[in-house]
C-alpha cells in the first residue's frame, strides 16, 4: 500500500470535522463493537431506505424497506464504528490500474 | 479396477493412466458418465450436461494422445464447470432464471485454458443463484444434494461442483470464490478446494458477483490435483482488471517437501468461536498430525478479523448491484427471495460506506501482512460446523447466537478481503458423517507454501481416500 509522504492524519488534525480519528482501533480488539457513526451518518430506518430505494430508481414497497432495514443498518453499524488507528492513512483495496500500452 | 474404482481415482492417477495408456480418455468419461447416470437424480449436480460434446472431446483426445501429442496431466480428463463460467455456445445461467437464456459467444478465460490443456468438459453445474449464497438450494433449477447425506447441503455457492467431485462425476470441477464458495462446498463435501491469491487466475467470462472478491478456484479429490489444475489456468490475462503480471510457478514443484521447520499460526480467538465440537475436535487432531510432522505450532491474535463479514457485506452488495442493475429495475420478482436482498440492499449504500469497508479491507490485509511474517500459513477450520441439513437454520453454536453467514463464510471470508491463498482439506468426520474441513492461508502469491501444507497433511492421513456410500 503506498503511503503518503504527509501523514492525512497529521494534515487534517487541524482541520475542523473528520480529521479527528475515533478511539476505536482493530488492533485493540474493539473492531466488532459499535460505536458512533461518523458526524453527520444517520442510522437507516424504513423510511430513509424507501426515499433512498426512489432515488436510485428502484421499486421497494413499504414493507420490504421495512424487511431490509436491518440488513442494511447491522453490517453498517459495526463498519461505521471501527476506526484503526491509522484510519486516516488507508487507501481504499480498488485500484485504477493504466494497463500497459495505453 | 471395478467402474466405481476408475471414477474415483485422483486426477493425477487417471493421468497418469492415460499418459502411459492404460486408460483411455473414452474410458474414463464412460466411468463417470455411468456413475453420472446412475446417481444423478439423487444428487442433482447439474444444470446443462454436454455429454455428447464430452464424448467428442474425448474421443479427439484419445486420437491426439495415440499420435504422441500428450498435452499434459488434463489431457483426456473430465472435469466440470460451475453454471457461471461462460462456455461458447452453451447455456450459462448462474443458477438464476434472469439468465436462463444466456449463451456466451466465447469461452471464458478459464475454460480456453482448460481446453487448451485438453479437459474433457462434462458440463455446467448447479450453484446457488448469482452464486450469492451457501447453499446449493436453487428454486429455479433445483437443489444439488449432498453425496454425504442426501438430506444435507452440499454447500456453495459451488455445490454442484462439491457434489459432482464427491460423487464421482467428475475428476475435478471448477468452482468460483467470493466469500468461500469454492472452500464451503469443499469441506462439506469432503474434497479439497483452492482459491488462490486474487489476481492469480482470470476471472474473464465468469459471471460476476462482485469483482474485487471474485475468484476462480478448483474443488478436486487431492491437493496434488488442485496444484494440476492451477498449473493449467493459472497466468496474467489483460482482459481481467484484477489479474497480475506475475511469474507462475509449477504449483506441484514442492508438494513433497513436508512441514518441517514450518511455522504455522492458530488464530483461536475469532476462528474457533463459537465452533461446532466435532468441528473443533477434528481441527485440534489435525493441528496435532501437522506438528507431529515436523510443523511448529503457534497460537496467533488477528482480532481485526473479527468484523470480516460486516465489511465484506458492504463490499459485496453495491459491487452486486451495479453488475445486476437492470436486473432490480426491470425484472426484480425473478430473483429467488433469499438472494434479491444482497443487491436490493447494496444499491442502497453510500459510496463512502462502500469505500470505508474497502480502506477497512486495506488494514486487514496490512495485519495479515504482519501476522504471516510471524508464522507462514494460519491454520483454521473452514466452517464452523459440518452441512446443515437442507432448510435447516441454525441460529445458535456452544450457546451463542451464531447466523448460517458466520456459520458458512466466516473463517474464509476474511481471505477473500485479502485476497490470500487459501486451501480445504477434508480432515475427519463428524458423528453423523458428514465431512469436516481444515483451511489453509497463506501469505500473497505462496500458493507453493500452502499446498505444501496441504499435501503434508493429505499424505499423513486417509480422509481424502474415503469416499461416500451411494
Amino acid at each position: 500500500m503506498r503511503k503518503p509522504t504527509v501523514s492525512r492524519r497529521k494534515f487534517l488534525a487541524g482541520a475542523s470535522g473528520g480529521g479527528a480519528a475515533l478511539a476505536l482501533g482493530l488492533a485493540s480488539g474493539g473492531a466488532a463493537t459499535a460505536g458512533p457513526a461518523p458526524q453527520g451518518a444517520a442510522a437507516p430506518d424504513p423510511e430513509l431506505l424507501e426515499q433512498l430505494a426512489q432515488y436510485a430508481n428502484l421499486p421497494m414497497s413499504p414493507a420490504r424497506a421495512a424487511e431490509l432495514t436491518p440488513v442494511l443498518a447491522s453490517p453498517l453499524a459495526i463498519v461505521r464504528a471501527l476506526q484503526p488507528d491509522d484510519y486516516d492513512n488507508l487507501e481504499p483495496a480498488v485500484a485504477f490500474r493504466v494497463p500497459v500500452g495505453g | 479396477m471395478s467402474a466405481q474404482e476408475l471414477a474415483y481415482l485422483s486426477l493425477r492417477e487417471a493421468a497418469d493412466r492415460v499418459r502411459q495408456r492404460q486408460v483411455s480418455p473414452v474410458e474414463l468419461l464412460e466411468a463417470v458418465l455411468a456413475r453420472t447416470s446412475a446417481l444423478e437424480p439423487r444428487i442433482h449436480a447439474y444444470i446443462t450436461p454436454t455429454f455428447d460434446e464430452a464424448m467428442a472431446a474425448a474421443r479427439q483426445a484419445e486420437q491426439e494422445i495415440m499420435a504422441g501429442r500428450y498435452l499434459g496431466p488434463l489431457h483426456g480428463i473430465p472435469i466440470a464447470l460451475k453454471d457461471n463460467y461462460w462456455t461458447r455456445g452453451v447455456k450459462t445461467t448462474a443458477g438464476a432464471k434472469l439468465l436462463a437464456d444466456f449463451v456466451p459467444t466465447e469461452d471464458g478465460t478459464v475454460v480456453s485454458k482448460l481446453r487448451a490443456a485438453g479437459a474433457v468438459l462434462t458440463g455446467k453445474l448447479n450453484m446457488h443463484e448469482l452464486a450469492m449464497g451457501g447453499t446449493t438450494v436453487n428454486p429455479h433449477y433445483g437443489t444439488t444434494h449432498n453425496p454425504w447425506g442426501l438430506d444435507r447441503v452440499p454447500g456453495g455457492s459451488s455445490g454442484g461442483s462439491g457434489a459432482a467431485v464427491a460423487a464421482g462425476f467428475c475428476y475435478a470441477a471448477m468452482g468460483t470464490d467470493t466469500a468461500g464458495s469454492v472452500r464451503n462446498p469443499a469441506a462439506f463435501c469432503g474434497t479439497a478446494g483452492l482459491k488462490a491469491t486474487y489476481g492469480r487466475a482470470s476471472i474473464y467470462g465468469i459471471v460476476p458477483y462482485a469483482w474485487t472478491m471474485d475468484h476462480a478456484g478448483p474443488l478436486t479429490r487431492t491437493v496434488e490435483d488442485a496444484a494440476l489444475v492451477m498449473n493449467a489456468i493459472a497466468g496474467y490475462d489483460p482482459k481481467d482488471e484484477g489479474s497480475a503480471d506475475v511469474p507462475v510457478p509449477d504449483f506441484t514443484a514442492s508438494l513433497g517437501a513436508g512441514v518441517a521447520g514450518l511455522r504455522l499460526g492458530v488464530p483461536r480467538s475469532y476462528f474457533f468461536s463459537p465452533l461446532d465440537p466435532a468441528v473443533r475436535a477434528a481441527v485440534d487432531a489435525a493441528i496435532g498430525v501437522l506438528r507431529d510432522l515436523g510443523a511448529s505450532v503457534e497460537e496467533v491474535d488477528w482480532p481485526g478479523a473479527a468484523p470480516s463479514v460486516p465489511i465484506y457485506q458492504l463490499i459485496r452488495g453495491p459491487e452486486a448491484a451495479s453488475f445486476q442493475e437492470q436486473f432490480l429495475r426491470v425484472h426484480p420478482d425473478d430473483y429467488g427471495a433469499d438472494v434479491r436482498a444482497t443487491p436490493q440492499v447494496g444499491a442502497l449504500v453510500l459510496a463512502t460506506d462502500y469505500l470505508r469497508a474497502q480502506r477497512l479491507r486495506s488494514a486487514l490485509r496490512s495485519e495479515m501482512a504482519t501476522l504471516l511474517k510471524r508464522v507462514d500459513a494460519l491454520l483454521t477450520p473452514t466452517t464452523r460446523t459440518p452441512a446443515p441439513r437442507i432448510g435447516e437454520q441454525v441460529t445458535e453454536l456452544e450457546g451463542q447466537p451464531a447466523s448460517s453467514t458466520l456459520i458458512g463464510i466466516g473463517n474464509t471470508v476474511p481471505f477473500n478481503l485479502t485476497g490470500a491463498p487459501a486451501l480445504s482439506v477434508p480432515c475427519g468426520f463428524a458423528p453423523d458423517g458428514m465431512p469436516i474441513g481444515l483451511q489453509i492461508a497463506g501469505r500473497a502469491w505462496d500458493e507453493a507454501t500452502v499446498l505444501r501444507i496441504g499435501a503434508a497433511y493429505e499424505q499423513a492421513t486417509s480422509w481424502h481416500q474415503q469416499h461416500p456410500d451411494l
